[in-house]
């Protein structure tokens, strides 16, 4: 037991502190254990409590978040039968209908990718106005970051180059033939 | 007669338009030929201008035998809209771009006696091939002035003109939009006049200062334009369409966005070129890209590719000619850069540390941020026609995309603007902005206390906004205050290119602050109501009278009268109405607006509709807009901005022919504050 917990020891304590007594080591593992074992059990219990509060935040919904939830979700979801309006802003019956679809789904629980996955196996991609982070959508979502990279990359890759090409010393080459313009005109 | 006669004006230009180009192409064979450009482009712009005054004159006679009269006028319109009628359609607003294409090709000749004569020439050659092929394609596909006998597709060849005609769209007969495709237009062919002259240097093989500071000036002629035209186009979204929003990532939005983001990062190329001599490859590129993308939004708009509230629909013939002429015309432009543009010499050398390296960092985000509108604006149509699978790209995707590049950009504009040329001191310049960033924060998170968001990202968002926004105002006041070191007496001896600069940076932070308050601290309310009912949205209540009818010049209205309170305040009373035009059997609703400087109440009352007991009742919506204003008033100081810019004595000289020589005492003071 003793040789199992040794590693967890602090790599800092055993290098610089000065060799202690048997005794007092064993005391020191002794505490590390009940620490570890507290920390367990309580990690446990409030793991247990944070899940309680789930149910019961799920159960006692705030008004107020689902409703900010729902209004970020409408800007997300396109009107089907509209010419590129989200449903937050269309007048249309259909948004209506969806707009409504969402606030019970919301009520019952589900969570964001969980809605947008349902509107999306009904109505397709055209519904979402956010494209998925999908294979096939890789470009519209990488290219622009990558063309600010690259971008990056290749000022700073000039930068290095021009200083190193305004450095004034000679090159070897170029020294060799100084020297014999040098001896010529002697 | 009218028709005809236009019809052999637009012929004319067509014909003048052809021999511009071809004299100068005889003049390689044949030297001297090519001086005959000059008179041949001012010929052609008065023939296409005859050729638009004959439309104009059709559609105010309302002379229902010509085919696009019938189908876009009515007998019974305001005569302002008559007039705009003319390029509210396809085919009109084809001859409009023609005019301005063929009138700027004009101006080449009139204003270019400081060029040299291989350049004008040059340049009057690619300009008279733009024009040619546009007139072509007004002429032989697009043409206005048809008779409704002449109607290729046989649809409405009649033989007897009608009496009466179907009627502009009522969305489109509005002031805003009166003047939002001219304004647009003179933008997006503005820059035909670069693409040209980029063509011209690449074929003489020389591109210099000189070559810069000849184009900046159209930069920024059409760059104004362009701002004021997408603004201008935004505010009609806003009160027209009555959905409450500015700016709805729409593909044809994005259309005209694109050339904008092309021609705001070659303005700032242009000028590190003007006056270092460096990015010249760089700069001549942008050049062709900003045209390109003003005809790429043409052919989009035009193509019926797109469904949008602004698109014209049209068949997809035209479509093919317009994407033949766009492959071809950016096609040849970017071949030939392609060959020549290795064998530029590269200018200026700068430090990484520098007015230039920042304005080509700035270039490269501006770079991104196209790209993002580029791909999420094509996107959706390549995997339709591709994969066959519709998908939708919106606001999400530019907020997460082009949002982060563009804040990146924004946060570098005070700083960019203090770099000194060549050499830098970040340091210095980080120290002589902290107050600026200071006084930015705080006003930011005063902001912020006064705002409750939903979310902690939400509040996240709105603090990164605001702190951008102030950001720039604050530290384009500190370049003021810096420059003047205090003193009013100073500020008359600034140049007026650097008022527009800042004019247009500050411009910039009041949209961003106008954009970011209005997106997340707007409150509105959508309801069935009659008469009786109220709505409430944040601290305001709207409470639904009485109805009213109305009738119009070419509608009849039903209206409602609305009395809005503030915490039972009497604040404003709206009237906002249902139109229905009985013309073109539409119907319209008309926003109300009560107009504060800067916020919006903003009532509008749709599809009316019968209540279970009997009752008549609107769908309505009420929003309040807080900030609102800044959204087109930041804008408007942009395009002003670029048009003081260009006010400025050094740029209207063009060439700098005696830059040896010293200068007067009033030019050398303005150096001296430049530097």
């Amino acid at each position: 037991m003793a040789e199992n917990l040794e590693p967890r020891m602090n790599a800092n304590e055993r290098q610089y502190s000065s060799p202690a007594p048997a005794e007092r080591r064993g005391r020191v593992l002794l505490t590390v254990q009940r620490a570890t074992h507290l920390i367990r059990v309580y990690s446990r219990s409030f793991a247990v409590s944070i899940l309680l509060l789930l149910a019961a935040s799920s159960a006692l919904a705030d008004p107020a978040k689902d409703q900010a939830r729902a209004e970020a979700l409408f800007r997300e979801v396109r009107c089907i039968q509209c010419q590129s309006e989200s449903i937050a802003d269309s007048h249309a019956p259909i948004a209506g209908d969806m707009r409504r679809q969402i606030r019970e789904d919301i009520a019952a629980g589900k969570d964001d990718s969980q809605i947008r996955e349902e509107l999306r196996a009904r109505y397709s991609d055209y519904v979402l106005f956010r494209p998925r982070f999908a294979l096939s959508n890789l470009m519209l979502w990488v290219l622009p970051p990558l063309i600010v990279l690259l971008g990056a990359a290749l000022l700073l890759w000039l930068s290095k180059r021009s200083k190193a090409s305004r450095s004034y010393d000679l090159t070897q080459a170029e020294t060799e033939k100084l020297r014999e313009i040098m001896k010529s005109d002697d | 007669m009218i028709a005809e006669i236009g019809n052999f004006c637009l012929v004319l230009a067509f014909m003048l338009s052809v021999a511009q180009a071809g004299v100068v192409v005889a003049g390689v064979r044949w030297r001297g030929l090519e001086r005959y450009s000059e008179g041949l482009s001012l010929a052609a712009a008065l023939a296409i201008a005859g050729a638009f005054a004959m439309l104009i004159t059709a559609f105010v006679r309302s002379d229902f035998s010509v085919l696009n009269v019938y189908q876009h006028s009515h007998s019974d319109k305001p005569l302002l809209y008559k007039i705009t009628g003319a390029w509210g359609s396809h085919e009109g607003s084809m001859l409009l771009w023609c005019l301005i294409l063929l009138v700027f090709g004009a101006f080449i000749t009139l204003r270019g006696s400081g060029l040299s004569d291989g350049l004008k020439h040059k340049a009057l050659g690619v300009q008279g091939f733009l024009g040619a092929a546009f007139t072509g394609f007004t002429l032989f596909s697009s043409n206005p002035l048809w008779r409704l006998a002449e109607d290729p597709n046989r649809i409405w060849a009649l033989e007897t003109a009608p009496l009466q005609g179907l009627s502009l769209n009522p969305a489109l007969q509005d002031p805003g939009l009166a003047f939002h495709p001219p304004m647009l237009y003179l933008g997006y062919v503005g820059f035909s006049v670069v693409f040209s002259f980029a063509v011209a240097a690449l074929i003489e093989g020389r591109l210099d200062r000189a070559w810069a500071r000849w184009i900046r000036p159209w930069v920024l002629i059409a760059w104004s334009f362009l701002t004021a035209g997408i603004t201008l186009g935004a505010f009609w979204a806003y009160y027209e369409l009555g959905w409450g929003g500015w700016w709805a990532w729409d593909p044809v939005e994005n259309a005209s966005f694109m050339p904008w983001l092309a021609a705001t990062a070659l303005l700032h190329s242009a000028i590190v070129m003007e006056k270092r001599d460096a990015l010249k490859a760089w700069t001549v590129f942008l050049g062709l890209l900003a045209f390109t993308f003003s005809m790429l939004g043409a052919f989009l708009v035009r193509s019926g590719l797109l469904t949008s509230v602004h698109a014209f629909a049209t068949d997809p013939q035209r479509g093919i000619l317009l994407l033949t002429i766009l492959l071809v015309t950016a096609g040849a432009g970017f071949a030939l850069f392609a060959l020549r543009a290795p064998e530029l010499k590269p200018g200026g050398l700068f430090a990484p540390v520098s007015r230039e390296a920042t304005l080509v960092v700035n270039n490269l985000l501006l770079s991104a941020a196209l790209c993002s509108v580029f791909l999420g604006t094509l996107y959706p149509i390549l995997m339709q026609a591709v994969f066959n699978k519709t998908m939708s790209v919106g606001e999400p995707y530019y907020l997460a995309v082009f949002g982060p590049i563009m804040i990146a950009a924004l946060l570098l504009i005070p700083i960019a603007a203090l770099m000194a040329w060549k050499r830098a001191d970040l340091k210095g310049v980080l120290q002589r902005l902290g107050l600026a960033f200071g006084v930015a924060a705080l006003a930011a998170a005063v902001g912020l206390l006064l705002y409750r968001g939903a979310t902690w990202w939400a509040e996240a968002q709105y603090l990164i906004g605001l702190l951008v926004g102030f950001w720039l105002v604050f530290g384009s006041l500190k370049l003021l205050w810096d420059r003047s070191e205090g003193k009013l007496r100073r500020l008359k001896g600034l140049p007026l290119s650097t008022w527009g600069m800042l004019l247009a940076h500050i411009g910039l932070g009041v949209f961003v602050l106008g954009a970011v308050v209005e997106t997340h601290a707007k409150e509105g309310a959508t309801q069935v109501m009659a008469v009786g009912d109220s709505l409430t949205a944040g601290r305001y209540q709207l409470n639904f009278t009485e109805t009213f009818a109305e009738m119009g010049s070419n509608y009849d209205a039903q209206g409602g009268v609305f009395n809005i309170t503030d915490k039972g305040k009497a604040v404003c009373e709206a009237r906002p109405q249902w139109r229905y035009y009985s013309a073109s059997r539409s119907s319209q609703s008309e926003v109300w607006l009560c107009f504060t400087p800067l916020s919006d109440l903003y009532v509008v009352m749709a599809q009316p509709q019968t209540l279970t007991d009997g009752r008549a009742a609107w769908s309505v919506r009420f929003f309040y807009n807080p900030w609102v204003r800044l959204i087109f008033f930041g804008p408007l100081l942009m395009a002003l901005g670029g048009l003081v810019s260009l006010a400025d004595r050094r740029l209207r000289l063009g060439v700098p022919v005696k830059a040896k020589k010293p200068k007067p005492s009033d030019d050398s003071s303005v150096d001296k504050a430049e530097a």
